[in-house]
């Protein structure tokens, strides 16, 4: 019987992949129920650096799209897989933006029903954030979003 | 200490039932968890109310998602097969009004800006 291999491609699915630092993190099961929790982690971080309320909010609404995106349609519905949300301050010239991206190990699929909704979660995003970056391979999506500058 | 609210707390419904008018008053966040919730109660609502108004106050909504907006999109719809359709107040409250106006929903509902007005028709 062949030992447990140790490269990080081969690790045994119940090991969590080491998160690389971030200002905030969640790693959660995809259900519904975690959408709230990704949110008042983001509300608590960017309260505690002093984020306008306004700007405070856009970021969260469009992270929640991007968290909702993963719940409803990564994964098939009798086996959810994880959510992983991490967000960076980052100060730049014309004032602090936010970086937040949003992971699935799922497979993005392109689904025919639901889709006039799910373009609406999209244009939010979009709309909300100054950029916005979907990554979708065989082994999983990345969003990564960028907030719009806020205040110094 | 868990940093999870309590489900019934992440969004919470009332009615006042009037001989004419429907009202129901959502408090709270609208998202992928509580939004099947407003639907069944949407739906009860625009079955009992053929022949009154219903008015859906949402100025205290905290969060509307694409969740929420899928669902008043699809009341809407049914409420226009009766004689009257779903009244909507939103007041001036921004995490309901910013998604409503981006994704264009504002137009296709019939917005109001207090539950005093939206009774007046």
């Amino acid at each position: 019987m062949a030992e447990p291999s140790t490269h990080e491609d081969d690790r045994p699915v119940s090991d969590p992949p080491t998160p690389p630092p971030a200002d905030v993190m969640a790693a959660l099961p995809a259900v519904p129920e975690s959408a709230s929790v990704v949110r008042q982690r983001l509300r608590r971080w960017m309260g505690d650096l002093g984020w306008p309320a306004d700007a405070r909010e856009d970021v969260v609404m469009a992270v929640n799209e991007a968290v909702a995106n993963v719940i409803e349609h990564a994964y098939p519905p009798a086996a959810p897989g994880q959510v992983r949300v991490y967000g960076w301050a980052v100060t730049r010239n014309d004032g602090r933006t936010a970086v937040v991206t949003v992971t699935d190990d799922g497979r993005w699929r392109p689904e025919r029903r639901d889709r006039a909704n799910r373009g609406r979660g999209l244009l939010l995003m979009d709309v909300l954030m100054a950029q916005l970056m979907i990554e979708p391979t065989d082994r999983g999506t990345s969003v990564i979003m960028v907030s719009p500058a806020a205040g110094p | 200490m868990s940093d999870e609210p309590a489900v019934e707390q992440l969004m919470r419904l009332s009615w006042r039932i009037d001989e004419s008018y429907l009202l129901l008053t959502v408090e709270g966040e609208i998202d992928v968890l509580t939004a099947p919730r407003l639907d069944v109660a949407l739906r009860k609502g625009v079955d009992e109310c053929a022949d009154r108004p219903l008015v859906l106050d949402l100025t205290r909504v905290e969060l509307l998602s694409s969740a929420g907006l899928r669902v008043l999109f699809e009341a809407r719809g049914w409420a226009e097969e009766l004689a009257e359709p779903l009244r909507v107040v939103v007041g001036h409250a921004r995490p309901v009004v910013w998604p409503l106006e981006l994704t264009g929903l504002a137009s296709l509902l019939a917005l109001y800006e207090s539950v005093e007005e939206a009774l007046a028709g």
